[in-house]
């Protein structure tokens, strides 16, 4: 690849970097070729229209249709807002938008407390610091089936090592005592932790990156001032994060919201509907047993507003921050 | 009195003991899945637990030669290369002409970019599998690779746009005033600048494709065609009490993660700071 320009990219001759700025009158990112790069750009603007914007147009529109496996080659036939009514109407729907609340709530909050507790202990320097900071990645990165598979063992109720462990400790009489995923209270809170082991590395990654740059000497003139540890903490750490847990609580839910694997697949939304989210129902309703395409997309644009609602809130947010 | 020194000491004690906390209840699950994989099917089920087993290879053995489990690890590889191949390539020049280049509308492309890494993939599985059912792409892999760039290609981009924004634009601006055009320019200056983040960028593209149920579990049904994620989970309720065969088959799986992991150490925070929305 030794190409002519190579050798002279350390020392541009002098009227040459002169050049562009004289022709074009403008800075020196800004090059005429804007063909080229609407035609860079184009391939990326066509896959987001076809698997994105029409598809997301594709379920509102059939979400005002009766359609199922059946008349999939016809289209269904048009009901008006006739799937929005059933959902008005339909118990497991509320009952599901509580548990997607709770859950997103629940999680969120946890892995927020964890994810700083976590960061400012990884803060703090001792030796292997840096080895520990990727290993805590692991649940993070693993495969959610994986990480389902060996929970869902951890959980036996007969031979599963957290019952064995309670057991150990004398907390129940027997080790079968608790049969986790069966009992609806149970299960939420299993679940729950799962959700949160998995997911609260992301948390503490970015409040690690934003304590890293909170000045030092914030912390020394507190000192100086006599605060002790528990005020520095409160005036001085938990005020110069307070950005940043804002919007990773915002992404956190906006995730955890719409999540379907980790609950799916440790619960299928049960016992008795104690786990049943949003996503599942949308998944239970349309792909799943009665197969009505029409009234999971209902539920789908449901979410999609609960969504767009989040969302300009965080949009808002990041707007305010650029001012600053 | 206690003096300063004993304070300190007391302090990196409890920093250690912490420390060690947080490694038991953060590595315990992948310690078990493990150790489970290598226990004979007796002491699985034993109590109290067998904690540091005689290894046996028989749920290894069994698993590649009796279930599909390679099948399916040939399929998950090639699906996510696919998707991460193209989302790379789209993805990097996009980024680039988003930075670089004068692209009417590009504000608010950039930020329609941020939308679509942000949409959950649960909102968008109906349409497309009516909409793949329509063009035949219900059990393909190709079909499912698309699917794939709906969260691979916001990601690429997103991040390379970061990335090369960075990067001073001094260098390929002097091999285009020395007569490269821009193409060329993008071909042997910027890419091969790029290249440590590119890398880390399609490892990460990858493992969010590796790991993704939804998707594959909706638009592949074909048990031939299948990728790991709804493969595995077919195979644990089908196999209720095969748990060292379910546990060799997680530990397989996790392994592609392990690799990257071990090669991207580097780049693990950038990634995931950047990728962390979706996964």
């Amino acid at each position: 690849m030794t190409r002519i320009y190579d050798r002279n990219v350390a020392e541009p001759a002098e009227e040459h970097r002169a050049s562009p700025r004289a022709v074009g009158g403008v800075g020196p990112t800004i090059i005429p070729d804007r063909w080229l790069g609407a035609a860079m750009l184009a391939p990326s603007v066509l896959v987001f229209l076809a698997l994105l914007i029409f598809p997301l147009g594709y379920g509102i529109y059939t979400s005002f249709f009766r359609i199922d496996t059946l008349d999939l080659s016809t289209g269904g036939t048009f009901v008006g807002f006739e799937n929005y009514l059933w959902l008005l109407g339909n118990e497991q729907f509320w009952h599901a938008l509580k548990t997607s609340t709770m859950f997103s709530v629940v999680v969120v909050s946890l892995q927020i407390v964890l994810g700083t507790a976590v960061a400012l202990l990884l803060n703090s320097s001792f030796k292997g610091r840096t080895l520990v900071r990727g290993l805590i990645l692991f649940p993070y990165m693993m495969p959610v089936v994986a990480v389902v598979l060996v929970w869902l063992l951890l959980y036996n109720a007969i031979f599963g090592v957290i019952n064995y462990l309670i057991f150990s400790v004398g907390f129940i009489p027997r080790v079968d005592s608790i049969a986790w995923l069966a009992n609806p209270t149970s299960a939420f809170i299993g679940v729950v932790l799962v959700a949160v082991w998995k997911y609260f590395p992301f948390v503490v990654v970015i409040v690690l990156a934003r304590l890293q740059v909170i000045p030092q000497d914030l912390y020394e003139a507190a000192k100086i001032d006599g605060a002790g540890p528990i005020s520095r903490f409160f005036d001085i750490t938990l005020r110069e994060l307070r950005d940043v847990l804002l919007v990773v609580a915002l992404l956190r839910t906006i995730f955890i919201f719409n999540n379907f694997e980790i609950v799916y697949l440790m619960t299928h939304g049960g016992p008795m509907q104690a786990t049943l989210t949003l996503p599942i129902l949308v998944y239970e309703t349309a792909l799943d047993g009665d197969r009505s395409f029409g009234r999971g997309s209902a539920i789908a644009v449901v979410m999609f507003a609960i969504l767009m609602c989040v969302m300009t809130v965080y949009f808002r947010f990041l707007r305010k921050e650029d001012q600053k | 009195m206690i003096s300063l020194s004993m304070r300190k000491r007391f302090t990196s004690v409890r920093t250690y003991l912490l420390v060690a906390l947080l490694l038991m209840f953060v590595g315990f699950p992948l310690y078990w899945m493990l150790m489970s994989s290598l226990k004979n099917s007796s002491d699985i089920v034993r109590l109290p637990p067998v904690w540091w087993p005689l290894p046996t290879w028989e749920h290894y053995d069994e698993l590649f030669s009796v279930t599909k489990f390679g099948r399916w690890f040939l399929n998950s590889l090639i699906v996510c290369s696919m998707s991460t191949v193209i989302a790379v390539f789209l993805g990097v020049i996009g980024a680039y002409s988003l930075v670089r280049l004068k692209v009417p509308g590009k504000e608010v492309l950039a930020r329609s970019v941020l939308l679509a890494y942000m949409f959950p993939g649960v909102l968008l599985v109906i349409p497309l599998v009516l909409v793949f059912s329509h063009l035949g792409l219900i059990n393909s892999q190709f079909g499912l690779s698309l699917a794939y760039l709906t969260f691979a290609l916001p990601f690429v981009m997103w991040v390379m746009r970061d990335f090369f924004g960075s990067v001073p634009v001094d260098l390929e601006e002097a091999a285009m005033i020395d007569g490269a055009s821009r193409l060329e320019a993008l071909r042997d200056v910027v890419i091969p600048q790029a290249y440590p983040g590119i890398i880390a960028t399609s490892i990460f593209a990858f493992l969010f494709a590796w790991n993704e149920y939804l998707f594959s579990a909706i638009l592949v049904r074909d048990h031939d065609l299948m990728t790991l994620p709804p493969a595995m989970a077919n195979f644990a309720s089908a196999m209720d009490t095969r748990w060292g065969l379910v546990m060799a088959a997680s530990t397989v799986a996790t392994l592609p993660m392990a690799m990257a992991f071990a090669f991207l150490q580097k780049y693990l925070v950038t990634g995931i700071g950047a990728g962390g929305v979706k996964g």
